[in-house]
Parts: structure tokens; sequence; C-alpha cells
């Protein structure tokens, strides 16, 4: 009869009923004998068998759809990460092809790229930048993170632009002479920046979708503000014009 | 039908129907991949999403005629072991989600559910005691179903160090499970799986 080793080396081939007859004859022999093997033999039959019983498992359906759904969704991932630097050479080879075909992720890019020089000349409200300094410190329960990396570069992002146009150009400022209204503006637009880095719970690439869509309706709702508020100043004078001061 | 091979070179051009076409066929094991290191269905999902992210944006570095899950091991592997160590810090397994569990053939009967459920909830405490280089064996094999072949191409390790290797997986979490148990001697007959290698 085998020793207790040698048969603890044959279990796995015995169990996936691969092993040959002689051998496993003198598996069963030794079983049969030896109460201890027969139980280790019991346990690992418990393990063989319980992966076994998730050979049916499949996907929902909703995640394949998720998977293929939008092409734009796996370049803008992409895209985001190249903006941080974090892409291999010849994945950002494959983005640069696909911008050259694709106009709107072309335009998201060279948004970015904007937002990226200006957010670097930038200090945003503290209170983002050490949410998103800790984002990654903090995980709830569940063990998903309150925010991705990404997620709070692009909120990062959107608040510097978006506080850039709002009060840190001096084009704009000198245009309007509206500080008031425009610093009431930036109040709102950093309070809602930080309503959407604060509640980024869900998803990495919903909360980017997210965040850039609100971004981008932020911004149009600036441009309205101002312009509104341009059509109930007195239009100026040239020379005020040329001479471009702050108010 | 397309090979995955002609599948995987039209996807490196842009063709989204490949892309779909590829996400068909590989699905089904990438999720039970994903499924066997995160700890929930929902991170399961979020996994799968992030791994066919990385497999996509790495399609040039696959070489053709090589085994597809394997190398997708090869690509997400930080990926899955990152999911599976949270796993086990919380002592949590998809497999152990009602989500994931209803989902399975024969979940319409409850006691076998609750018996399958058990069975599994002390696999995922024992494999939390053994080795996490030996629990991701068992994890390969027995639960995300892969093939000898393929685990041995996944982690470039010869076939034989591979099956000695999940043998010894499979006696430590044997030991660690039986800790927990009270087995008494069986028929061996009853011992070889109907079924087989998974």
């Amino acid at each position: 009869m085998i020793r207790c080793d040698e048969l603890r080396e044959l279990l796995s081939a015995y169990l996936e009923g691969t092993l040959g007859g002689t051998d496993r004859s003198r598996v069963e022999d030794h079983l049969a004998a030896c109460e201890e093997c027969a139980s280790t033999a019991e346990a690992m039959r418990l393990v063989v068998g319980a992966g076994q019983g998730l050979a049916g498992l499949a996907p929902s359906a909703d995640l394949t759809a998720r998977l293929t759904a939008s092409p734009c969704a796996r370049w803008l991932d992409l895209l985001f990460r190249a903006v941080d630097h974090e892409v291999a050479p010849e994945a950002l080879a494959r983005l640069l092809e696909h911008l050259e075909r694709c106009e709107g992720c072309r335009r998201t890019w060279d948004d970015l790229a904007l937002i990226q020089q200006v957010s670097a000349t930038l200090r945003p409200p503290s209170r983002l930048i050490e949410r998103c300094r800790t984002a990654h410190l903090r995980r709830p329960r569940g063990g998903r993170r309150v925010m991705g990396m990404r997620t709070a570069t692009a909120a990062a992002y959107l608040l510097a632009v978006l506080t850039t146009l709002a009060v840190g150009n001096p084009v704009t400022l000198a245009r309007y002479r509206a500080l008031g209204t425009v610093q009431q503006a930036s109040e709102i637009v950093t309070d809602s920046v930080n309503q959407v880095a604060t509640s980024g719970r869900g998803e990495l690439r919903v909360m980017i979708w997210r965040a850039w869509r609100w971004g981008k309706t932020q911004l149009e709702s600036l441009k309205q503000l101002l312009e509104d508020q341009d059509s109930t100043q007195t239009p100026r004078s040239a020379a005020d014009e040329q001479q471009g001061g702050t108010s | 039908m397309e090979d995955l091979e002609a599948t995987v070179e039209r996807c490196r051009t842009g063709d989204e129907e490949a892309w779909r076409a590829l996400v068909g066929a590989t699905i089904a094991p990438i999720f039970r991949l994903c499924a066997s290191f995160a700890p929930s269905a929902a991170e399961a999902e979020e996994l799968t999403q992030d791994v066919y992210f990385k497999l996509w944006e790495s399609l040039e570095r696959y070489n053709p005629g090589s085994n597809f899950m394997a190398w997708a091991w090869r690509v997400a592997k930080n990926l899955l072991i990152d999911a599976h160590r949270r796993s086990r810090r919380e002592r949590q397994a998809a497999w152990l989600d009602p989500e994931v569990l209803d989902r399975l053939p024969g979940a319409d009967n409850p006691q076998k559910t609750a018996e399958h459920r058990q069975r599994l909830r002390l696999i995922v405490r024992g494999l939390g005691q053994i080795d996490s280089e030996l629990a991701h064996l068992v994890l390969l094999r027995d639960f995300a179903g892969m093939a000898y072949q393929e685990m041995a191409e996944a982690l470039e390790l010869p076939l034989g160090t591979v099956k000695s290797r999940l043998n010894r997986a499979r006696l430590e979490l044997a030991t660690a499970v039986r800790r927990r148990l009270n087995i008494r001697p069986v028929d061996s007959s009853s011992l070889i799986n109907e079924g087989g290698a998974p």
C-alpha cells in the first residue's frame, strides 16, 4: 500500500478523475484503510466540487451592453489617463490615431490639454484639493473608493477652468467689470464642483461623464450669466476697451 | 465563426463590430475570473469593466496564437490581485453575494442554494488562511475554470509545476476547511468528481 505522503501527491488527479488504473486502485485501497487521508480527501472534494458548481455563472446582459455600447467611452477613459501621462506609448499612438478620426474626442482632448495648462497656474479651493489628495486613502464600506484618481483629476481640472473663466481671467474682468456678480457665480460654480466631487460614489466612468457634462452645462450657464450681465451694463467707450482696466 | 486571433486583429484597427464579437466570445470566462477574485457582485462587474478596458488598451501586445485567457490574466493580474486582497481583508467573495448565487443554475432550490452557500463560505474562510499565491491557484483552476495549460501559460510555469503547486494549495485549503468541519471518513469511491476536471 502507498504511504500517506505518496497518496497526498496523487489526490488532485484522483479527485479530477484523471488518475490511471493502477494508481487509482492504490489510492482507493489507501483511502479505505486510512481515516486521516480519507478525511482530507473529502475536504478536498468539497473544494473542487464547490468551484464546479459555479460553472454556469453568467454575467448580466447589462454588463455586456455597457462594455460594447459607446466606443468613445473607452477612448475617453484612455484620454483621461493620457492627460495624466499614465498610458503606454503604443496605447497613446492608437489614441492619437483615433483623435485624427473622431472630432468629439479630439475636442475633449484639446479642452483637457488647455484645462491642464490652466490648472497648473491656479490654486483651486482647499476643500477640493484636500479631497482629491486624500481620495485614495478613504475606502467606504464595501471597499470602493469614494472617488477615483482620474475623477478627482477631472473634477480639479473642471474647477480650474471654471474659476479661471470666472475670476482668474483678467480679460473677462476687464470686459465685464462685474467682479461682484462673477465672484458670486464663481461661488456657485465652486460649490457645485464640490458637490459633484463629494458625491462621487458611482462608477468611475459614469462619474467622469457626469462631471464633464456638468462642467459643460455650468460653462454655458456662466457664459449666459456674463452675457446677461453685459447686456445690462452701459456700453463701454472705445477708450475703456483699449485701457482694459479692472474694476 | 471567425477565430479569436482574426477578431483581435480587427479590433486593433478600431473595428467596433470586432470588439463586440470579442466581448461576446470571452465575457463568460472573463466574468467568472473576475467574480473569483472580487469581494462582491457589484465589484465583480466593475472589475470586469476595468479588465476589459485594460485588455482593449493592451491589444497591441497580444501575440496571435497565444491563449486569450492566459494573456488576460497576465495583462489584468494586478487589478485582479488587488481585488482579491480586498476580498481577503473583508472575508467576502462575489460568490457569496445573493446576486451571484441567484444567477446560478438550480437557484430556485432554496435548500440546495443554502448548502452551496455554506460550503462556499467555508472555502472563502479557508482561502483567507492559506498563502495568497496558493489561493490564486485554487481560484484560477477551481473557480475561474482555467485549464492547466492556460494556467501554465498565464503563470509562466511548467505544466508539472502548476499541477504540483495546485495539489499543495488544495491540500492546505482542505486542511483549513477540515478544521471547521468534522468530516468523517467516507467510502473512497464517492470521492471522485462525477464531472471530472472543471
